[in-house]
């Protein structure tokens, strides 16, 4: 605490209290030095709340200068395997977000176990027509985020 | 069936998965404080939340995975790929980083360059392969979530088997625990970088230094740390003032224990995991022996301290021998608190705690003025980058005469003690590139301390395009540090070859601690396309504008 009263005398006494007072700028918070809000490109820094927060990757991406390379997608780990397709059971709807619990079997196109999971559905879907305990065919497809969404879905013929 | 449950609420609405293994285990874990638990193979389901803890009787809310702080240890195998399913239960975006692993960029985990982030209730699914072996670590690379307690260890088994044998092998993650809010610190430090350090010079002082050195040397000391805006006892930006500093979650009262057999070769995985801390690490009466450093293998030196900056790793090897406690023992560089916990036979024993050493204080050299004397500074020349950055806000020093500094032990600990040095690491085997670098990047570490801006060449990462490698490309970073703190600097996705004297044997890192006043370079292949991250690893550091990306098409 003590110390911390001292503070003007710390850099050294009075000479260096003035030089200081010429020197130094303004402790006080600058401008825009508002503490980081949800934008997260890893740490810009103070930035004031963006209109873009957490930008696709592709759509950063295609910010690319003009004379760069074709190669402009970003290399997704599926890359020219945007949608897969499996079967599943429903576990749960949820329509006020749109989303369904599903158990699904391995889907080898993208590499995944079965899992237990959600996922978001497209908003063309009707999902009124999704009960859960029905088995289903789906597909999903990635999303400029990397998350995968579910673009189509109906019951499996069978009815097992 | 399924051999994967995911959700927790799948599981608490009494669902049939098969996979409830983990959920099942999590309270009664809690109950037993036992720490984190380790996770093992192919498949993994982490969920991302607020947690309660408790930490030296006071309650606060942490976030943590799977119930925990720190989150489970994930055990892989080299040669395996890994699914690692994600979902965050925050009310805000989250994601996980996989520190020092190499996945394609989609994977990597940094919101904005590799993907979009995981919105509140998403799962997100990690796949890769695990190329590589040795001791690595997970955390959040959103907001400040790492501070408030999402981080974890990651052990990969290699392939090929050990190259040291032991016994026994404990994680030993050190992290900084605060009560207050990460935005509170963030915000103190702007208003007043010095709010944290209790240490500084005062009136007192100069009296003591005026009789020792002279009124007129004294007087010109403090108008030469007065004119750089700095202050010399400014050797971490938040300290002991406000942090308790933790082993695998643990404060020193609650003193983590690591059990051995006497005679059993230990193996001890040194994470930091923290967010601002770096930590001098040492076991009176027992030397360690350095295995390994950023998950890279190298050749054994037998220390008796060494540093351990923000997000690296160091594997030892420790051979107690006796039927007796041993301290571990990790004090904060600026000497304001510790991180203990002990190696003994049997729980519930315990060695002294040695007091901490004597604090450093910053010199000239730190200045990249070594070897001058105060009030010599007339003549001196600036190369035409330093006075290309002279001048800017984010920059308040240029280092005039930057230093190589890899054989730097630091200070503050008496002479006789064995350091490990930057320039003791050694890889067990050549660098897989031999080839030269094509070109060189050089780039300043900057700051304005009064005002907390850092950066790299005086920008902001707002204020910055990236730096673009061509796929394949060979080059050398080249860092000049121009502030007093240390930078442990971190680039995603590609090694850092530390250029440190061993020729084709440089060490391989993914985190580069750079000394005040310090000139440094490390040689970089770029064989990983995408959008990496690249920044210091001081949390607040890189909030506050250190970080670059660096894109290899």
């Amino acid at each position: 605490m003590i110390a911390r009263l001292y503070r003007p005398f710390v850099t050294g006494l009075l000479p260096v209290a003035l030089i200081a007072c010429i020197n130094s700028p303004p402790t006080s918070a600058e401008p825009n030095a508002a503490v980081p809000l949800g934008i997260d490109l890893g740490g810009s820094g103070p930035v004031v709340a963006s209109t873009q927060p957490e930008l696709p990757a592709r759509a950063i991406h295609t910010e690319a200068k003009a004379g760069s390379p074709p190669h402009r997608d970003m290399p997704l780990a599926h890359a020219g395997h945007n949608d897969a397709h499996s079967t599943g059971t429903v576990n749960s709807v949820d329509p006020a977000q749109h989303k369904v619990n599903l158990s699904h079997n391995p889907i080898p196109e993208i590499g995944w176990p079965a899992m237990t999971m959600e996922f978001p559905v497209a908003p063309s879907i009707d999902l009124r027509a999704i009960k859960p305990g029905t088995r289903v065919n789906f597909t999903i497809e990635q999303q400029p985020g990397g998350m995968y969404e579910i673009r189509a879905i109906a019951p499996a013929g069978s009815g097992r | 069936m399924n051999p994967f449950a995911l959700s927790r609420r799948r599981f608490t609405q009494g669902a049939a998965a098969a996979g409830a293994l983990l959920p099942i285990a999590l309270p009664l874990r809690r109950a037993l404080a036992i720490p984190a638990p380790v996770l093992g193979g192919t498949e993994f389901a982490l969920e991302i939340g607020a947690v309660p803890l408790t930490i030296n009787g006071r309650r606060a809310t942490a976030t943590g995975v799977n119930g925990q702080v720190p989150a489970p240890t994930l055990r892989w195998r080299e040669g395996d790929a890994v699914t690692l399913a994600v979902t965050n239960r925050l009310s805000e975006p989250s994601s996980i980083h996989w520190h020092g692993v190499r996945t394609p960029s989609p994977m990597d985990g940094v919101p904005g360059l590799s993907f979009g982030g995981i919105a509140p209730g998403q799962t997100f699914v990690y796949r890769f392969p695990v190329n590589q072996s040795g001791t690595y670590w997970y955390h959040s690379h959103s907001m400040f979530q790492e501070q408030t307690g999402l981080y974890g260890a990651i052990v990969i088994a290699p392939k090929a088997g050990y190259a040291q044998a032991f016994d026994r092998d404990y994680v030993v993650l050190l992290s900084d625990w605060s009560f207050e809010p990460p935005e509170t610190i963030v915000s103190n430090l702007k208003f007043q970088s010095g709010y944290y350090n209790y240490g500084q010079r005062t009136l007192g002082t100069f009296v003591d230094d005026a009789r020792r050195a002279g009124l007129g040397e004294t007087v010109a000391n403090r108008l030469e740390w007065g004119r750089m805006r700095m202050s010399p006892t400014d050797i971490l930006d938040v300290s002991g003032a406000t942090y308790t500093y933790l082993i695998n979650g643990q404060p020193p009262g609650s003193n983590w224990t690591a059990l051995f057999h006497p005679g059993a070769r230990v193996r001890l995985r040194f994470i930091n995991g923290s967010s601002m801390s770096i930590f001098d690490v040492r076991i009176d009466g027992l030397p360690m022996t350095v295995v390994q450093a950023d998950g890279n293998d190298v050749v054994p030196v037998t220390v008796d301290q060494f540093s351990i900056s923000v997000a690296e790793t160091y594997d030892v090897i420790v051979e107690p021998t006796a039927e007796r406690a041993y301290t571990i023992f990790a004090q904060a560089e600026d000497r304001t608190g510790y991180a203990r916990g002990t190696l003994a036979p049997r729980p519930g024993m315990a060695a002294a705690i040695p007091p901490m050493d004597r604090r450093p204080l910053r010199t000239m050299a730190d200045m990249g003025m070594a070897g001058m004397e105060h009030g010599e500074m007339p003549g001196m020349e600036l190369s035409p980058e330093g006075k290309r950055l002279e001048g800017k806000v984010g920059v308040d020093n240029v280092a005039i005469m930057p230093a190589e500094r890899l054989q730097s032990a630091g200070e503050g600990f008496p002479q006789g003690r064995r350091v490990f040095t930057y320039a003791d690491l050694r890889a067990t085997k050549p660098g897989g590139d031999p080839r030269p670098p094509m070109h060189e990047i050089t780039l300043h570490l900057t700051g304005n301390m009064e005002r907390f801006i850092w950066g790299f060449d005086g920008k902001k990462f707002s204020e910055a395009g990236p730096i673009e490698l061509k796929r394949g490309d060979r080059v050398r970073f080249v860092l000049i540090n121009d502030t007093m703190m240390e930078h442990p600097i971190h680039l995603h996705g590609l090694w850092s070859e530390l250029d440190n004297g061993h020729g084709e044997y440089r060490p391989y890192k993914h985190t580069i601690n750079v000394k005040p006043g310090e000139r440094l370079g490390y040689l970089v292949t770029a064989d990983a396309p995408g959008r990496w991250a690249f920044h210091c690893h001081l949390l607040y550091h890189m909030e506050t504008g250190m970080f670059r990306e660096v894109r290899v098409t």
